[in-house]
């Protein structure tokens, strides 16, 4: 507790600091929102600038943009159906049909909230045992245990969006296919490339989830608005209830608990706690069927998941040196260029550094809480733009965000073709859901199945041999099980 | 719908097998992984075909109330069913887009996003020439002060003359 009051004090004694932990706020939350800038786009700018400014407050302003920057790419998620970055891929999800029902500041409510109470726990636990946690899941979970996470992932991801199984798992195998597409992640072997130098490095996530999302969404709603049947989303100011709010209490700390252990994992981080937590939501629901039409909790389960993997990331950072995705490993950087290093001894080295940043996650998080109710009132009236000037307003910004990201055109491309196929696959009953989570999914799984059995001597039964892996497979096939099931009682009678 | 069924299955039939025929390229032990780079892609497509069998078989069952009470809500707005009543504007809506982004790549983003943003915003049915020039302009204003002035972010210059002109414009701008 005084460690935390020190780091405190140091963050807002200091006008410099003061000024820093807001620009850092404010950033993350306009970068989050803009899509294909990320946050990550705003750290990889300042980058070289920290040099600059002295190093605790050099790493508190990323640790804030980190928090900031996963929270304002909820925004245009629900509002637009423009997931800001990746992690918030899966709030859109639920989130823009709340929109499209007329409940864009309840989804937004519940994002900010959400976002806050994840954020907030996840800075709590982080301060109260950084280093026996690292240790526990850095030595539980391997790849084995990953890659049955993963398997287990996959197999409720196949029942989301799809009023028919065989569509769900096509839809499945189309995203795992097109995670395939690059090198392989052994060899590097280019599989699906077609001699092009574009298609080496895989096909970019950034411009297919804004085709498939943002793009398809014009193409549908133009197509719509063209023959005179398209109908403006409902407009409403109101937030949830506390009665609401309680009814998600279990989602909540599921997804916190999910969000937590996935942030610690070194190179799983947010994406994946906020797509395996919208599995769980899925799972553990009396109505999964309502799930991708505007069912609150899709929005809970991955926005709580999201913000609770930044302050659990910090951790495997802090006391291992291990990054757990690309903008904790641009905080590597930062520590580099004040030549320091990370790892186990930065805590006895460096309190106050550590600190800092502890308190400052955790009053970001809270700063967010405030900036989002008074946000969520406001930014809904975004959706008083007609349609017929928001519609080019929304790619003209999927196409920056696209090109900006790799300064490449044939991302833009990919990002119309993909929107071109999600409005087909839209049409014809495909879940785009699957499609997005095999592509992210297949790729971590892919990688970790190769190491896997590298380590099983390339055997598939080692899987249930690991109790943890067991645990993870045999849910997966039960799911498997259960979905075949249910679609059997339909048809056949129970 | 029966017969969409049908063709749809079908489609992922082709796809599949597609995709099996091109991995053969790449279906070869590497030095550290016996399995080889198609092990995977071998996985997903066998998984594939077995979901795009049921969907096949699934066209020969009958519909049942579980079906029917699963469709889709109202306030769900997925795409029209039909292509009935399918106009030049409707083409145009996907056509444009990618014409833009073409003439992009050619001629720079400065040059050609004002006449996207009026074409596109007219073809939304805006035809007031006030309101789409207003609106066509004010826009790009906008954009040009974010991402040019504000966060310097790099977006297509065009080939060859093109982009000496958009280099041109750029350094007046910044």
């Amino acid at each position: 507790m005084e460690d935390f009051l020190t780091g405190t004090a140091l963050l807002f004694t200091n006008p410099i600091g003061i000024g820093i932990f807001v620009g850092g706020l404010v950033g993350g939350l306009v970068f989050g929102a803009i899509p294909g800038l990320n946050a990550l786009t705003l750290a990889a700018v300042l980058l070289p600038f920290t040099a600059w400014i002295p190093a605790e407050y050099a790493i508190m302003l990323y640790g804030v943009i980190y928090v900031s920057g996963v929270y304002g790419g909820a925004i245009t998620a629900i509002l637009f159906n423009i997931p800001g970055s990746v992690e918030n891929a899966p709030t859109a999800f639920d989130g823009y049909p709340m929109t499209r029902k007329g409940e864009p500041s309840k989804a937004i409510g519940y994002a900010v909230t959400c976002s806050a109470i994840g954020g907030t726990l996840s800075a709590i636990l982080m301060m109260i045992a950084t280093e026996p946690i690292a240790d526990f899941a850095v030595s539980t979970f391997g790849p084995i245990e990953i890659t049955a996470l993963i398997f287990f992932g996959l197999t409720v991801v196949a029942g989301v969006g799809s009023k028919s199984l065989a569509k769900g798992w096509l839809s499945l195998g189309l995203g795992l296919t097109i995670g395939v597409v690059g090198g392989d992640p052994v060899g590097a072997t280019p599989r699906y490339t077609f001699g092009t130098l574009y298609l080496t490095g895989g096909i970019g996530f950034i411009p297919l989830i804004l085709g498939l999302f943002a793009v398809s969404e014009v193409f549908i709603q133009g197509q719509r608005l063209v023959r005179g049947s398209y109908e403006a989303p409902k407009l409403s100011v109101s937030y949830p209830s506390l009665t609401e709010f309680w009814a998600m209490k279990w989602a909540v700390v599921r997804s916190t608990v999910i969000g937590w252990f996935s942030g610690i994992l070194p190179g799983v981080g947010a994406t994946l706690a906020a797509f395996l937590s919208y599995n769980e939501a899925v799972r553990w629901s009396k109505h999964p069927e309502r799930f991708g039409t505007g069912e609150a909790e899709g929005v809970v389960a991955p926005e709580t998941a999201n913000n609770a993997a930044t302050g659990a990331a910090m951790i495997p950072l802090l006391a291992l040196g291990l990054p757990g995705g690309a903008l904790t490993a641009m905080m590597i950087g930062v520590f580099n260029l004040h030549d320091m290093e990370v790892g186990p001894l930065i805590m006895i080295e460096a309190p106050e550094l550590v600190w800092i940043l502890f308190a400052s996650m955790f009053w970001a998080s809270l700063a967010i809480l405030v900036l989002g109710m008074v946000e969520s009132k406001g930014i809904v009236h975004l959706l008083r733009i007609p349609f017929t000037m928001l519609a080019p307003g929304i790619l003209v910004f999927s196409t920056i965000g696209a090109y900006a990201l790799r300064g490449n055109i044939f991302d833009v491309y990919t990002m119309f073709i993909a929107g071109i196929a999600g409005y087909f696959l839209r049409r014809s009953d495909y879940s785009v859901p699957a499609i997005v989570m095999g592509v992210i999914l297949g790729q971590i799984g892919e990688n970790s199945l190769s190491q896997a059995l590298t380590i099983l001597d390339y055997n598939f039964w080692g899987f249930f041999t690991e109790p943890v892996s067991a645990v993870f497979c045999g849910v997966g096939i039960l799911t498997i099980v259960w979905g075949i099931a249910r679609r059997a009682r339909q048809y056949f009678g129970s | 719908m029966k017969d969409r069924v049908t063709w749809e299955a079908l489609a992922w039939c082709v796809l599949i097998l597609g995709a099996y025929a091109l991995s053969l390229d790449f279906d070869k032990p590497l030095p550290h992984y016996p399995p080889g780079a198609a092990f995977w892609p071998h996985i997903v497509q066998f998984g594939m075909a077995i979901a795009a069998i049921v969907l096949l078989v699934s066209r020969f069952l009958p519909q049942t109330a579980g079906d029917e009470a699963a469709e889709t809500p109202e306030y769900i707005e997925e795409a029209p069913e039909d292509l009935a009543g399918i106009t030049w504007r409707t083409i145009a809506v996907f056509l444009i887009p990618l014409i833009w982004a073409y003439a992009m790549h050619q001629m720079g983003f400065l040059l050609v996003t004002p006449f996207f943003l009026i074409g596109f915003t007219w073809l939304m049915g805006v035809t007031r020439w006030r309101t789409l020039l207003a609106f066509g302009f004010g826009f790009y204003l906008l954009l040009l002060v974010v991402f040019y002035k504000l966060i310097f972010t790099p977006l297509p210059m065009g080939a060859g003359f093109f982009h000496t002109i958009n280099a041109e414009i750029l350094a007046v701008l910044q």
